[in-house]
C-alpha cells in the first residue's frame, strides 16, 4: 500500500486523482466522527466533504505528510465546531449543565440502556463535552493526542471528560428510568 | 476519572466505534468540488494549485496527467492544440472537443456496448456506442459537465468492463473497479 506522503508526492505532482485513494483511506473515520458530533448524517456528509476539500487545497502546507490522516481529522473537527456554532440556536434547546444530577455511585451500564439512548444523551450534552467523550471513548485518543487535536490542555481535558461522563451518566439514568416507568404504566 | 467509570464509559461507546455507512458517491463529490475548484482557475485557496496551474507550464503538467488520468478540458483553445497526438488514436477514450469525452470501447465479439456513469445515472441503456468501422471499435460521444464522473462499458446489457485505456476509480466499494474521468474547465490551465 503507498504511504499517504507516496499519494500526496503525486498530487503534488499534478496527479491530482490520487486524492481520491486519501479520500477512500480517511473519511470512514473523519465520517464517524461527524456523525456522532453533528448527530446528522447529511450534514456530516458535507461537513467531512468541506474538510477534505479544505485539507487538498492546503495540501502543500501538510508538514508531515505521513500524518495527513491526523491533520485531515484536525481540519474536520473544526469544521464540526464551525457547523454547530452555525446552528447553536437550535442546540441550546438540549444544553441543561445547570440540573444534571451527579451519582458516581451509579452505574448506568449495569442497566443497559440501547445505543440510541447513548446517542441521544450524548447529543443533549453542550459540544464542548460531547467533543470531549467522542474523541476519548470513540476515537479512542490519548490525552496527548486529544491536546493536539483541539489545543486544549491535557489537565482541562481531562478535567472536561471527567465532567462530561457524569454528565452523560446522570442524563442516562434519567432515560433508563422513564423508560421504565413507561413499561410500568403499560 | 477512575478506572471503573473509564471501563464502563468505554462499555457504553463501543457500538459508537462502528463506522457509520456513507453516501457510495462521497469520493466523487468531493473530486468534482475539487475539480470545480481547478476550474476556477485554481482560485480560492488553493496552495496546490498555484504551485502547478499557472501560465504555461500548466499544460505541460496536464498533458502527462493524461497518464494518470482521462481528463477532458471544457472551454478549448489552448487545450485542443496541446493534445492534437492524442486525438489521432481512435480506440481510447479521450477528449474530442471541449467538454466532450469520446467514449471507446474494442471488442469484435460484442452485440451491443454501452456506457453506465454517475453522469446518466449508472443508466445500462441510456448511452448506447455505436460500431465504428468493422475492427470491433464502438464509440460514443458524451457532453460531461465539470467534475468527476465515473463509469462502466456494458456489454450486451450483462457484462460490466471497466475502461481499459482510463485510471481505476479507488472510490468504488464492490466489484471491480470504476474508471474515471474528469473535466476540467479551460480557464484552470
Amino acid at each position: 500500500m503507498e504511504t499517504d506522503r507516496f499519494i500526496i508526492a503525486r498530487i503534488l505532482r499534478g496527479e491530482t486523482i490520487a486524492y481520491a485513494q486519501l479520500i477512500e483511506r480517511h473519511r470512514p473515520r473523519c465520517f464517524r466522527y461527524a456523525c456522532r458530533m453533528l448527530g446528522d448524517y447529511d450534514e456530516a456528509e458535507d461537513v467531512a466533504q468541506e474538510a477534505f476539500v479544505r485539507a487538498y487545497r492546503a495540501l502543500s502546507q501538510c508538514v508531515n505528510p505521513d500524518r495527513f490522516g491526523e491533520w485531515v481529522f484536525q481540519i474536520l473537527v473544526n469544521r464540526c465546531r464551525t457547523a454547530i456554532e452555525r446552528r447553536v440556536t437550535q442546540d441550546r434547546w438540549f444544553v441543561r449543565t445547570d440540573t444534571d444530577i451527579l451519582d458516581p455511585r451509579s452505574d448506568i451500564s449495569q442497566q443497559m440502556p440501547q445505543t440510541d439512548d447513548v446517542e441521544y444523551a450524548l447529543a443533549q450534552l453542550a459540544p464542548v463535552y460531547r467533543e470531549a467523550l467522542i474523541l476519548k471513548y470513540v476515537e479512542q485518543l490519548t490525552y496527548d493526542e486529544m491536546a493536539e487535536i483541539t489545543g486544549i490542555g491535557i489537565s482541562a481535558l481531562k478535567m472536561r471528560v471527567n465532567r462530561a461522563g457524569a454528565m452523560l451518566r446522570s442524563r442516562l439514568l434519567n432515560i433508563v428510568k422513564r423508560e421504565e416507568n413507561y413499561e410500568c404504566t403499560q | 476519572m477512575n478506572a471503573h467509570n473509564d471501563d464502563e464509559l468505554n462499555r457504553l461507546f463501543a457500538p459508537l466505534r462502528e463506522f457509520p455507512a456513507s453516501s457510495p458517491d462521497s469520493t466523487d463529490r468531493i473530486m468534482a468540488e475539487i475539480a470545480v475548484d481547478l476550474s476556477e482557475g485554481g482560485a480560492k485557496n488553493s496552495k496546490v494549485n498555484s504551485g502547478w496551474m499557472g501560465g504555461r507550464r500548466p499544460v505541460f503538467v496536464t498533458v502527462l496527467a493524461i497518464a494518470a488520468a482521462v481528463i477532458v478540458v471544457v472551454g478549448g483553445g489552448l487545450w485542443q492544440t496541446s493534445t492534437q497526438d492524442h486525438l489521432t488514436s481512435p480506440t481510447t477514450t479521450m477528449s474530442v472537443r471541449p467538454g466532450v469525452v469520446r467514449f471507446v470501447f474494442v471488442s469484435a465479439d460484442a452485440k451491443q456496448v454501452t456506457v453506465a456513469g454517475s453522469f446518466n445515472h449508472w443508466n445500462t441503456d441510456a448511452t448506447p456506442l455505436e460500431r465504428v468501422g468493422s475492427e470491433g471499435v464502438w464509440a460514443a460521444e458524451v457532453s460531461l459537465t465539470t467534475g468527476w464522473h465515473s463509469y462502466m462499458f456494458v456489454v450486451d446489457g450483462k457484462q460490466w468492463v471497466p475502461d481499459p485505456a482510463a485510471p481505476q476509480d479507488p472510490g468504488t466499494e464492490f466489484g471491480p473497479s470504476n474508471s474515471a474521468v474528469m473535466v476540467i474547465a479551460h480557464n484552470s490551465l
